[in-house]
């Protein structure tokens, strides 16, 4: 390879990172600073769809944004007894089928007790091409009597898949 | 190469090109047979009829391989100390003894059979016809599957052609240019170890598509600055103006490097784009700024009227601390933008913050904006 093509692939790799970095920098202003894994290719078990399908008279389910490896929701609740549902819809979008391994919803700490929560259970397994869903329901404690002190919650999920046997 | 050599590459290579169509087919319609059993067992007959043909002639180098091999393991000792920086996370693949030996045979004997032929066809061929090799071979490793159901998906779209299809095409140059210049062993025994070692690890760095396209990318280039040095110490070449080209194809790959690790804020210093007016007039929409990232002893005592950027609500927000509250002892910023006439509505915490406005530099954001934009087609508040 001469000198001048060595140049020039320089300059086009030199080009070709440059375009990476702002693609990277336009999709850092709404994602995460350090991103989430994204295994594109075999494996690739994505959230593709997420959205409130029950709302209390006079609640808030914001707007639910999701990538393709995290799910948010900003729920607003006013009354006890109000809740709002939210359906998560996950595919299996590699080549790869997978089996459900791990399931954990947390709360965080000094949460709200006010605010209840609870889900339905994920399928089992989840094979290429196939896809799921799940809800969470966010309630608001309707034995509640008094304005509770911590008026908020973060729980957070954690599921995970992995390939059948 | 004599006419029966000539005749045996020219119909493994009808073979292999009339294969890329089956790919192309066989992805779209049933791309879990196709990547499951279709293409290892292809592959496994390709290598079959090249070893029976006599098709496999690899110049035998074992410093070239015992380079692969080093060279392997220190990219592997790099690619899992990524994870220091940006955390690991559960490997999807199953770790029964069973389930390790056929994730191998599937996903080994293709990049075997795909570098050999790749090799074989190469070596001693016409410029055109390397070319057009070149582009079949790129062609047979895309993932239809995944593009097809990205086509919709711009913005993923986008993230799978930098981190993928770019980096195809980085490692089939290096690969073209090893088999050509020496022996496609290197390639061989690189990606056979990496991917080993990926089926086998149960944890791996949680990487994002930009760290692994850059990576995918600038891999195959430092392999060839490597060679580079190797081919010109075998034939002792002395040339002071491939030197200085040289050199400035060191330099192109070294700032590369920089902005990569500038941009994913492995240094202590990052940047990060202005998307509003609101901090007008010390810095405008289009400009980047570049913060830097204090320890927490700092973070709770930032000065007034410094200004920080933080996350809220999924996006990044650059504004200038008016007010230190101390709620309950927990520490809280009020944070208002020059041009806003009131502060910002929600206290700022300091888990929130991502660093401290370092300095600006005017207009450079501006197309990361526009790509933004006609990525969301919405307005940005």
């Amino acid at each position: 390879m001469n000198g001048k093509t060595k140049v020039t692939i320089g300059i086009v790799l030199l080009i070709v990172i440059f375009a990476m970095s702002v693609a990277y920098s336009a999709f850092a202003t709404e994602l995460k600073f350090n991103g989430t894994a994204e295994i594109v290719g075999e494996w690739d078990i994505r959230i593709i769809d997420i959205k409130a399908i029950s709302i209390s008279e006079g609640c808030d389910a914001g707007k639910p944004q999701y990538t393709n490896t995290s799910a948010t929701f900003d729920a607003k609740l006013v009354k006890p007894g109000d809740a709002i549902t939210y359906e998560v819809t996950i595919k299996n979008a590699g080549t790869i089928d997978a089996t459900l391994s791990t399931v954990i919803f947390k709360e965080q700490e000094n949460g709200s007790e006010a605010i209840k929560y609870s889900t339905t259970e994920l399928a089992s397994s989840l094979n290429a091409g196939e896809q799921t869903s799940f809800t969470i329901t966010l309630e608001y404690d309707s034995e509640i009597t008094e304005m509770p002190s911590i008026k908020n919650k973060t729980i957070i999920g954690i599921i995970e898949y992995v390939q059948s046997n | 190469m004599t006419f029966m050599e000539k005749l045996k590459n020219k119909n493994l290579f009808i073979i292999i090109a009339i294969y890329l169509i089956i790919t192309i087919l066989g992805m779209l319609n049933n791309a879990e047979f196709y990547k499951n059993v279709i293409n290892p067992i292809f592959w496994f007959f390709i290598l079959v009829y090249c070893l029976i043909n006599g098709c496999i002639k690899c110049k035998r180098d074992t410093r070239i391989q015992i380079y692969a091999i080093l060279f392997s393991c220190f990219y592997i000792i790099f690619y899992f100390s990524l994870g220091c920086k940006f955390g690991f996370s559960k490997s999807p693949y199953n770790h029964k003894f069973f389930m390790i030996i056929k994730n191998w045979l599937i996903q080994v004997i293709p990049i075997i059979g795909i570098e050999i032929t790749k090799g074989v066809l190469v070596q001693k061929n016409k410029k055109v016809m390397v070319i057009i090799i070149f582009i079949v071979f790129i062609m047979l490793e895309i993932n239809y599957y995944t593009m097809f159901n990205l086509i919709y998906e711009k913005e993923n779209l986008m993230k799978y052609i930098f981190s993928n299809i770019l980096c195809l095409i980085a490692q089939n140059l290096i690969a073209i240019y090893l088999a050509i210049e020496s022996s496609y062993s290197f390639i061989l025994i690189f990606r056979i170890l990496f991917k080993s070692f990926f089926i086998v690890s149960p944890i791996l760095p949680k990487l994002d598509w930009y760290i692994e396209g850059t990576i995918g990318i600038l891999i195959p280039f430092f392999i060839y600055l490597v060679f580079q040095q190797i081919l010109a110490k075998k034939r002792k070449r002395k040339n002071n103006k491939g030197r200085f080209k040289n050199a400035i194809f060191v330099s192109i790959f070294v700032f590369c490097i920089c902005l990569v690790c500038f941009m994913t804020g492995i240094f202590s210093y990052g940047p990060i784009d202005i998307l509003s007016n609101s901090m007008s007039p010390t810095f405008n929409r289009g400009d980047v700024i570049v913060f830097y990232k204090p320890n927490e002893n700092y973070l709770k005592n930032i000065p007034k009227y410094s200004i920080i950027v933080y996350k809220f609500k999924n996006q990044n927000i650059t504004h200038r601390v008016i007010e230190r509250v101390n709620k309950n002892g927990e520490i809280l910023y009020r944070t208002k933008g020059d041009k806003n006439n009131v502060s910002d509505r929600e206290l700022v915490k300091i888990n929130q913050i991502m660093g401290i406005y370092k300095f600006h530099i005017k207009y450079v954001g501006f197309p990361s904006i526009w790509l933004y934009e006609y990525l969301n087609q919405q307005s940005i508040r």
